[in-house]
């Protein structure tokens, strides 16, 4: 037994070879699926990195947001600064800090065409941000109109970003709800952040220029953030500050935002519902390239097959030969794949400013996918295999 | 012509239809014949006749209802799959076309017909493929691939991955239709040989006129029915 095991596998390997030229072709088939598979996984991950971009940088144990809330995606509904008042006073909690969010629009100071934009604030003196260059910049921020501008925003925003980058600071016209006049914008730095799949670019405010500019009271937050004293039990707490807020506000753990944000963009928005499903898609176009590779050689072997049955070779010969060559093929337009995929992740990296990182994650993920392929192709080859009768071999 | 003495195969009104009911087409009517250890047997027929039936039956290939087949003792009436395929690796077949695996080379193909014995290892696979190789003129020719050898040759290739296991039959289903005369008569030739040598039991079926003359009974069938032994 132990020596066909090895023959199912020497058998293996020799078909394949046998097939010259057209190993390519069936490479080449399989390579297209799994690098199909690799762009939706990488898309998605691009999709939930990008979306958790500003909820992983903000500095808290506990959230409060209005009780319409669902993502920070877009302008988020306010709730009443003396909320977040009353949660500072629950037992446990150390500290309260507001936040504010809207999305709106900049003129393009080259083109005059509208630039969207996320525009975050906060107290300088209270930071909520855990990024280096913010920290930094914090004195610069209260200075009258100041913005920093997120230098990993997308290409329409790159002349600014030079500007900046050569040390001239630039003005931007903003379309505000409250204004008749267009207000004046000083983006006068730059932090490293980076858009999602909604927002091409995101500025950074002090409270009180937010006010200034948007004309938006302060006792509105779109969130409210807390900390915890150190020990504390985040759900606990994140308890005792919902009982006490009642159905007035949302409170979350950092753990639930996070997933919160990212279930949105996976379940609700269509682009990630797209993705999802193009991620099956990918998968079932891979099984059929594999499929159709081992009927292939399955066709191409039919009577030897029926032979080797004949002599009494059984079922589990064939599914082990037939498995093998499924892992090869897999494994052999795997490789390449990952080259391919690089190189792509690059490209659209660049076009997008979205993070594609072909990390251990993605092609663990992918290659789980190959696997999957693979078996389902193993199964109705092997379907196909067990209707192989030896009869057939005599005239 | 040397017989052995000993029963290897007996058959006993072995009656076989294709279809059922109404449909129902009899193939195989009361087939009745023994055949001893080491004895070379043609069965002859016109297309149709039921001769590829027998030997599919006689080959453990084909379950069957009525009658017996007893091989070495054994009934294969009645028997699972699992059984038949325990048989057939006791029994060697050749086909018309030869049927060799492309991708390996002559030798392997020929340790094929190894690998499910029981207590056998690499190197001794080896030798006994080699050695069957020597005996059906192809020693020398075990690392060449199918592809390159004449058609003769590739069914003698066929007739050595039969043999190599020590069967105790071999059924040859038109071993030689696709070969020109002296080709299809050498590798009958090698067959009677190394089968003597062997003590194997051979059951061909034919045409082919030209061989007749290396078995030592000739089976007749006609219309499912076993008309003349010669």
């Amino acid at each position: 037994m132990r020596i066909a095991a090895a023959f199912s596998t020497r058998l293996a390997i020799r078909q394949l070879r046998h097939i010259g030229l057209r190993l390519f072709g069936i490479f080449s088939g399989i390579c297209v699926a799994i690098v199909l598979v690799f762009a939706q996984a990488g898309f998605m991950n691009a999709l939930v990195g990008s979306a958790l971009n500003l909820p992983r940088a903000l500095k808290a144990d506990l959230f409060i947001a209005g009780p319409q809330f669902e993502t920070m995606a877009y302008s988020p509904p306010w709730f009443a600064r003396s909320l977040m008042d009353k949660a500072r006073a629950v037992p446990e909690v150390a500290d309260a800090r507001p936040f504010y969010a809207i999305i709106s629009q900049a003129r393009n100071p080259y083109d005059g065409t509208a630039m969207s934009a996320r525009f975050i604030a906060f107290e300088p003196n209270r930071p909520v941000l855990d990024l280096p260059q913010v920290t930094q910049a914090l004195p610069y921020l209260k200075l009258p109109d100041a913005a920093l501008l997120d230098s990993r925003s997308r290409r329409k925003f790159m002349p600014i970003i030079d500007r900046l980058e050569n040390g001239e600071e630039q003005r931007l016209y903003l379309q505000s709800p409250g204004a008749t006049l267009a207000p004046e914008m000083r983006v006068i730095g730059l932090y490293g952040l980076g858009p999602d799949f909604t927002i091409d670019g995101s500025f950074i405010l002090s409270d009180l220029n937010y006010y200034r500019l948007f004309q938006v009271p302060l006792d509105r937050l779109s969130l409210g953030l807390l900390t915890i004293d150190p020990g504390a039990d985040p759900q606990s707490v994140r308890d005792a500050v919902a009982a006490v807020l009642g159905d007035r506000a949302k409170v979350f753990t950092q753990a639930e935002f996070v997933a919160g944000e990212r279930d949105y963009f996976i379940f609700q928005t269509p682009i990630g519902i797209i993705l999802g499903f193009g991620l099956a898609v990918g998968v079932f176009i891979g099984a059929v390239f594999v499929m159709q590779a081992l009927y292939s050689i399955i066709d191409m072997n039919i009577s030897e097959y029926a032979v080797l049955r004949a002599m009494g070779y059984r079922d589990m010969f064939f599914i082990a030969l037939v498995l093998q060559i499924a892992v090869l093929i897999g494994v052999g337009a795997f490789i390449p794949s990952i080259g391919i995929t690089a190189l792509i992740y690059e490209l659209v990296g660049d076009a997008t400013r979205l993070r594609f990182a072909l990390s251990l994650d993605i092609v663990g993920t992918v290659f789980l996918a190959t696997l999957i392929m693979g078996s389902i192709a193993v199964l109705f080859a092997v379907r196909k295999l067990r209707r192989n009768n030896p009869l057939d071999l005599f005239g | 012509m040397q017989t052995g003495v000993t029963e290897s195969l007996r058959v006993n009104g072995l009656s076989y239809s294709y279809g059922a009911g109404s449909l129902a087409r009899a193939v195989l009517k009361g087939v009745s014949f023994s055949v001893c250890e080491g004895e070379v047997i043609i069965i002859t027929g016109p297309s149709g006749s039921g001769k590829t039936t027998l030997l599919t039956i006689i080959g453990a290939m084909r379950p069957f209802g009525e009658g017996s087949v007893h091989f070495q003792g054994h009934d294969l009436a009645g028997m699972s799959e699992s059984r038949l395929l325990d048989v057939r690796q006791r029994i060697g077949f050749v086909f018309q076309r030869h049927n060799l695996l492309k991708s390996l080379p002559v030798i392997e193909n020929v340790e094929s017909g190894l690998h499910l014995l029981p207590e056998t290892d690499r190197e001794m696979n080896r030798m006994r493929a080699e050695a069957m190789l020597e005996a059906v003129g192809l020693g020398g020719r075990g690392a060449d691939y199918p592809e390159n050898l004449s058609g003769g040759q590739q069914q003698r290739v066929a007739v050595a991955r039969a043999l190599v296991r020590m069967p105790d039959m071999i059924v040859a289903d038109e071993p030689t239709a696709a070969l020109d005369a002296e080709s299809g008569r050498k590798v009958m030739e090698v067959v009677r040989s190394v089968a003597s040598q062997l003590g194997c039991t051979v059951l061909i079926s034919t045409h082919d006129e030209r061989i007749f003359d290396i078995a030592d009974r000739r089976l007749h069938i006609e219309d499912g029915v076993l008309k003349a032994v010669h």
